[in-house]
């Protein structure tokens, strides 16, 4: 009985353990922060901006203006996971060699479609002086002509295939001959002097017909497929408009001006003498965040604050003060609430699902790259 | 293809191939020495008997090799029982048979053990027996490794020759792979539960034996009992042992054979089925690898210390003790039917099937998906008619024998459908291998350049994302696309061997034969199978070969013994070629028939006055074999088999030649131990040889050279108690070849002209011991088994340079020394209730010790490890990105990113390429064979 049982037991043994399993291919250390309430989503030396979501909310898209793999692309959209991984080219057939400068993605709200802005023209920005050899503290104007456009994201075709919208940002005269006269409106200093393009970003319809945008001046409806955008009434300087989840409202920046000034610099130019160009500023008094009708009706300023954007049930906007961080405040007015570890945060979005904020935060190395903050319930 | 293995499969249902033995001698009164007339004289468990004639001779011809016990009876004497008589194919075996006056009526029985074999003055070549018993007992896998145990043989190489100078004897039947026995063997093997012994021969071999310059290994395969089925069921896992001896080895082996009476009274039919599963089918002493401080000079040391104390991440980052990519198994199949059709003559139908397949690591896709990997399969169908008569003191043997035999090989991008979809069970897998862009491959060649396409599947490797050092090993390491090498050969053989044989019971024999092979060759080559534009390189030709012998051995006087013989051999590569290669307008001729005439001649005779314990031999002769059919075409191959071998084709080569001279002297004390002593020399011509040289590029080149020289001692010592078994031997040998000049690179190395050098294989010194206890012993009655075997080497030469003193190449001329110490134990534990049979458990241990045995050193450093300028060199070819690697990119990882700030730097790049440039020095192929540690169990009806 004994021999028996050790028998059986034997083969039994022999059986079993005669699957043990063998050495797997070498695993990498895993690469996954999801875990992690804050997790910094990118880190390429160049600046990536303006986040916005997937609608499964797994994904991030944004813009890079310098993408470590495409050394010639001054401006390509990417996905980086949520929690973080191996980043790749969004709509990579919109982005052949060489490519056009594409930025701020934004996924339409149904379908898998998504708008994006190709700059089709933009000016070198040149190193002027003032006369007494000082920095000139004005930039060069650089938003010159762009194209707002559609595609799907699968789409094969070229960029210039995709219906779209011109947008002529005033930026002064384009002579060639001097007098130079140049013209800096608050969005053309925001990008001319810190990369903000988060500005002139659209916003789509809730129901994926059509989108907000801004030519930097003021906010414009664009019913895709059409040729021509419409003005919307009551949004002078209105810049980076976000739609509201139920289409009833805009929200948007304001960036109110005070007094211009003018200041005459000496520019250089390669192979010939400098020559005298003269810039015409306004100074920027406040950014504040207001609330309009599609229509232009009802326009009314909520906070101080820029680059709004609504929770996806609609009960709150999230914006940027300044460099204090980001903050939350329901439409209809109210308490503000800071929220935490964003300082330094811009052009914030919210993913579908409500539960985390991405952004664009400058790094130690002075680039800016996405973040993403999981929401306290 | 398909009618051969119609042919193969008709064969395969009724019979074996195998010759049968002989034993012939005298029978003498102990006490007077006059011969004893009308003794009978029986094999114990046969049919086969005779009676002494007058003068004391017997012949007892068609006896079935292996251990046999011969009962002697006469009356007035006491009977006699001569237990472990061996009986060999091919020479009969001679005793000399003394009994004793019985004083009383009905005696007892005398049983005696047959002397040592060690010393048989009728013999006059060097050979050694490994048995059944022995077999079945000694910690081996594969029967390869039971020829270790001979004297003179190493690592495959027999007295200094290369793989592949050697013949095999399976049953009587000559068998080579004659496309590249250098590289891959013999290609087919038997499962050692299958033989009833094996003989090898490292000299004197005789006339009968050709295609071989070094040795002779000849099967016995088992056969069936003509009284009941028996059989056995073995496993053996090693599943249950903790990691660092956990290498995924899983073996099954199933044998039976009995008495087959549907096809005729006493046929016989005997099967065997070997299974193994491998998880890593080639161990290796360290796993993978890492570099240490003593394998390594210190400047290198140095660095590797300040990269472990930086970056600890980088530092051998694959820890596993087991290599990865080496998954395989093995599958052998052997069955023969026997079946007397007269009274004089048998039939033996057998098949052999093998096929082993297995994944060959390579450093630069450790951390890919896709790997190389090789497939062999083999089939062998013999018939063998044997007609045996004996008449008095004369017996006539005749053996005619045909063949069919077919080998396939395989290697190429193994598809990833044989590792995620295919069913294993315990790492063996009953469907073969499949690789990819098989199918395209094997298409008419015009078919496949027609398609202007890569081979369907193959893709262009490179990438390293995935890997430990991400961008950092770039072109060091591949993560994406499949290794390049597409690669089969296959080999077709129809034999015809006709052998005639007369004896007489003097100890007298005549025999003569002739051979006749036809070979079918493809052998196909693609590399860069990725590139639509790549070439196949692909030979398809029909070598022929034909020899005859004749070979007589005579005894004078019982005392001295003569063995005479002629061998006339010849090939033709079958080959068209142009007769100036250098002209693409030249004719086209076909190769010439190469001959080869080798006279062959043996003296043996016993010591006077020692009463046949002490006995002296010398035999010379002339040993010819065509050369691999392999190197009439180019091609280059590289693996973790180490057959990266570069090719230089010549389809008019002739035969490799030699000379060997051979005297020993042996003695037996005590009627207990046998001690030998051999002194041989061999004189090599015409050799095609190899130098083993393991670097970076180029592991082994082989040349055809002019001349070379074998000499060396041997001393062999067995002993035999009740319950104890000895085999120890010693071996000595200098093996020099002296080069034209003709292989050297006469571009970069200047060292033109005639000089010596050592043969590839030159080990200087080799010491074997096998230690038997109780059953493994031979004692039927004990219930443990044990067998412990030993080996104790020195190294082969790093290479021919190093060992005539070239500056070109630093360290000792010589690889260190290596040792290995195996045991097996076994213990019957009675019978099972549950049926009626026995079973035992067993307990098996490679490399007891875990002796690390280093098998090569790098060329560049004498070392295991590489210079710190070779690592500086490699890590160099790959400069730092323009701008740092985000967390983001697919060339990130975070054991680069020592800071931990999400980008990796160009100082961490440095920091990680020279990590990834070590890394890929990795030694792990320049180690033996580790620890291992299993458990069985064995049930035996």
């Amino acid at each position: 009985m004994r021999a028996r049982t050790v028998f059986i037991t034997g083969i039994a043994a022999f059986a079993g353990i005669s699957c043990r399993d063998g050495v797997a291919p070498f695993a990498n250390d895993p690469i996954d922060g999801g875990g992690e309430p804050l997790l910094q989503l990118t880190f390429n030396a160049g600046d990536e901006g303006d986040p916005q979501w997937s609608h499964g909310g797994d994904t991030v898209y944004f813009h890079s203006d310098f993408w470590y793999a495409l050394p010639g692309y001054r401006g390509s959209l990417q996905q980086v996971p949520v929690d973080g991984g191996i980043a790749t080219r969004l709509a990579p057939a919109a982005q052949p060699t060489p490519a056009p400068k594409l930025l701020l993605p934004v996924p339409a709200p149904h379908d898998p479609h998504m708008a994006y802005l190709h700059l089709r023209r933009e000016r070198t920005a040149s190193s002027c002086q003032t006369f007494d050899e000082k920095v000139c503290p004005l930039p060069t104007p650089r938003l010159d002509t762009a194209a707002l456009r559609v595609r799907g994201l699968d789409a094969g075709t070229s960029v210039f295939d995709d219906p779209g919208v011109t947008v002529a940002y005033e930026s002064g005269s384009t002579s060639i001959e001097p007098p130079f006269m140049e013209r800096l409106p608050p969005f053309q200093l925001d990008y001319g002097l810190d990369n903000q393009i988060s500005n002139v970003r659209a916003s789509w319809a809730p129901a994926g017909d059509q989108l907000v945008y801004s030519d930097g001046l003021r906010l414009l409806l664009w019913r895709v497929g059409e040729p021509e955008g419409s003005e919307i009434p009551n949004t002078t300087d209105g810049v980076a408009p976000a739609w509201s989840p139920d289409g009833q409202w805009i929200a948007f920046g304001v960036l109110v001006r005070g007094e211009p000034f003018s200041v005459s610099c000496l520019c250089p130019s390669p192979g010939n003498d400098p020559f005298v160009v003269t810039r015409h500023g306004w100074e920027l008094t406040a950014r504040q965040i207001a609330l309009v009708r599609p229509d232009g009706s009802d326009m009314v300023v909520l906070t101080e604050g820029s680059e709004p954007a609504w929770a996806p049930d609609g009960s709150a906007l999230y914006f940027r003060r300044g460099d204090a961080g980001l903050f939350r405040i329901p439409p209809t007015g109210g308490a503000e609430t800071a929220l935490a570890n964003t300082a330094g945060a811009r052009a914030p979005a919210v993913s579908p699902d409500g539960g985390t904020i991405a952004f664009a935060r400058r790094g130690p190395r002075g680039d800016f790259n996405i973040w993403r903050l999981r929401l306290q319930p | 293809m398909l009618p051969l293995l119609v042919l193969l499969s008709c064969l395969a249902t009724p019979l074996s191939a195998q010759s049968l033995g002989s034993i012939l001698g005298r029978v003498i009164d102990a006490q007077t020495d006059a011969p004893l007339a009308g003794v009978s004289v029986r094999v114990v468990g046969s049919t086969r008997v005779t009676l002494s004639a007058d003068d004391g001779r017997f012949l007892l011809v068609g006896v079935t090799p292996g251990e046999r016990t011969l009962r002697f009876e006469q009356l007035g004497y006491t009977p006699l029982e001569l237990e472990h008589v061996m009986v060999r194919t091919g020479r009969p075996t001679e005793l000399r048979v003394e009994l004793s006056v019985a004083p009383i009526a009905l005696p007892g029985v005398e049983v005696q053990a047959d002397r040592i074999r060690l010393v048989e003055p009728n013999v006059s070549t060097t050979r050694d027996v490994v048995v059944a018993r022995e077999l079945r007992a000694l910690p081996i896998d594969r029967v390869e490794q039971a020829v270790e145990l001979t004297p003179g043989v190493s690592g495959g190489h027999f007295r200094g020759g290369r793989v592949g100078q050697e013949v095999y004897v399976i049953d009587g039947l000559e068998l080579k792979n004659p496309l590249e026995a250098s590289a891959q063997g013999l290609g087919l093997e038997l499962a050692p539960t299958s033989l009833e012994e094996v003989e090898v021969v490292t000299g004197g071999f005789g006339a009968q034996y050709g295609s071989a310059l070094s040795g002779v290994v000849s099967y016995v395969t088992r056969r069936g009992s003509r009284e009941r089925w028996n059989g056995s069921v073995a496993m053996s896992t090693d599943a249950w042992a903790p990691d660092p001896a956990f290498f995924g080895y899983n073996s099954l082996s199933v044998t039976a054979g009995g008495p087959l009476h549907v096809l005729g009274s006493n046929t016989t039919l005997f099967a065997d089925v070997l299974a193994q599963g491998m998880l890593d089918a080639d161990p290796r002493a360290r796993g993978l690898g890492c570099l240490e401080d003593g394998d390594v000079e210190a400047p290198l040391g140095a660095r590797i210390a300040q990269l472990q104390a930086d970056a600890p991440g980088l530092y051998c980052p694959y820890t596993s003790d087991m290599l990865p990519h080496q998954r395989g198994d093995r599958l052998i199949f052997f069955t023969r039917l026997d079946r007397p059709l007269t009274s004089d003559l048998g039939v033996t139908v057998s098949f052999l099937r093998n096929r082993l397949q297995r994944e060959l690591y390579t450093t630069e896709y450790r951390y890919a998906a896709h790997q190389l990997g090789q497939r062999l399969t083999g089939s062998l169908g013999a018939l063998a008619l044997d007609w045996n008569r004996q008449s008095g003191t004369r017996g006539y043997h005749l053996v005619a024998r045909g063949a069919l035999m077919r080998l396939d090989r395989h290697l190429g991008a193994v598809d990833p459908w044989t590792f995620e979809e295919r069913a294993r069970l315990g790492g063996f897998g009953l469907a073969d291998f499949r690789f990819l862009g098989e199918d395209f491959v094997h298409r008419p060649l015009a078919e496949q350049l027609a398609s202007g396409q890569s081979v369907p599947g193959y893709l262009a490797p490179g990438g390293s994302a995935g890997g430990p050092f991400g961008s950092a090993g770039e072109g060091l390491f591949y993560s994406e696309g499949t290794p390049h090498l597409a690669n089969w050969s296959r080999t077709d053989m129809a034999s015809l061997d006709l052998i005639g044989e007369i004896l007489h019971a003097n100890g007298s024999s005549f025999r003569t034969g002739v051979t006749a092979r036809l070979y079918g060759i493809e052998s196909y080559e693609r590399t860069l199978s990725h590139l639509a534009g790549s070439s196949p390189s692909y030979a398809r030709f029909y070598p022929r070969v034909l020899s005859a012998f004749s070979e007589g051995h005579i005894g004078v006087s019982d005392e001295i013994n003569f063995d005479v013989g002629v061998r006339v051999d010849g090939f033709r590569s079958g080959i068209d070629f142009r007769a100036d290669r250098s002209d693409f307008l030249a004719p086209i001729i076909d190769s010439k028939w190469r001959y080869s005439f080798n006279p062959r001649f043996g003296v043996a005779m016993p010591m006077p006055g020692t009463d046949n314990t002490a006995a002296l031999r010398f035999n010379f002769g002339y040993v010819a074999q065509p050369p691999d059919f392999r190197y009439f075409v180019d091609s280059t191959v590289g693996d973790s088999l180490r057959t990266d071998i570069r090719r230089q084709g010549n389809p008019n080569m002739s035969f490799e030649r030699g000379k060997s001279y051979e005297v020993s002297f042996s003695k037996l004390f005590a009627e207990r131990i046998g001690v030998a002593l051999t002194l041989f020399r061999k004189e090599l011509s015409d050799i095609v040889t190899g130098s083993l040289y393991i670097g970076e590029t180029g592991a082994q080149i082989y040349s055809t050279d002019d001349e070379g020289t074998v000499r060396g001692a041997e001393l062999s010592v067995r002993g035999r108690w009740q319950r104890v078994g000895l085999r120890a031997s010693w071996a000595w040998q200098k093996a020099t070849g002296v080069s034209s000049g003709l292989d050297a690179d006469t571009i970069n190395d200047v060292r033109l002209g005639f000089r010596e050098y050592p043969l590839a294989f030159d080990r200087r010194h080799s010491m074997d011991a096998a230690l038997t206890y109780g059953s493994a012993a031979g004692d039927p009655d004990a219930r443990w088994s044990a067998a412990l075997t030993g080996r104790l080497e020195s190294g082969y030469p790093r290479n021919r340079y190093a060992a005539v003193g070239d500056t070109l190449i630093r360290g000792d001329a010589y690889l260190p020394w290596t040792s290995t110490i195996d045991l097996r134990v076994g213990r019957d534990l009675g019978r099972l209730p549950i049926c009626r049979c026995g079973w035992r458990l067993t307990a098996e241990a490679r490399n007891v010790l875990d002796r690390e045995n280093v098998l090569g050193h790098r060329g560049d450093s004498g070392m295991l490890g590489p210079t710190l300028a070779s690592v500086d060199e490699l890590a160099g070819r790959l400069p730092a990105p323009g701008m740092p690697i985000p967390r983001e990119a697919p060339g990130y990882t975070a054991r680069a990113d020592l800071n931990g700030d999400g980008v990796i730097d160009t100082d961490e790049f440095h920091t990680a390429r020279f990590a990834a440039a070590l890394d890929r020095h990795d030694p792990t192929l320049f180690l033996g064979e580790p620890r291992q540690l299993r458990l069985g169990m064995e049930i035996t009806f």
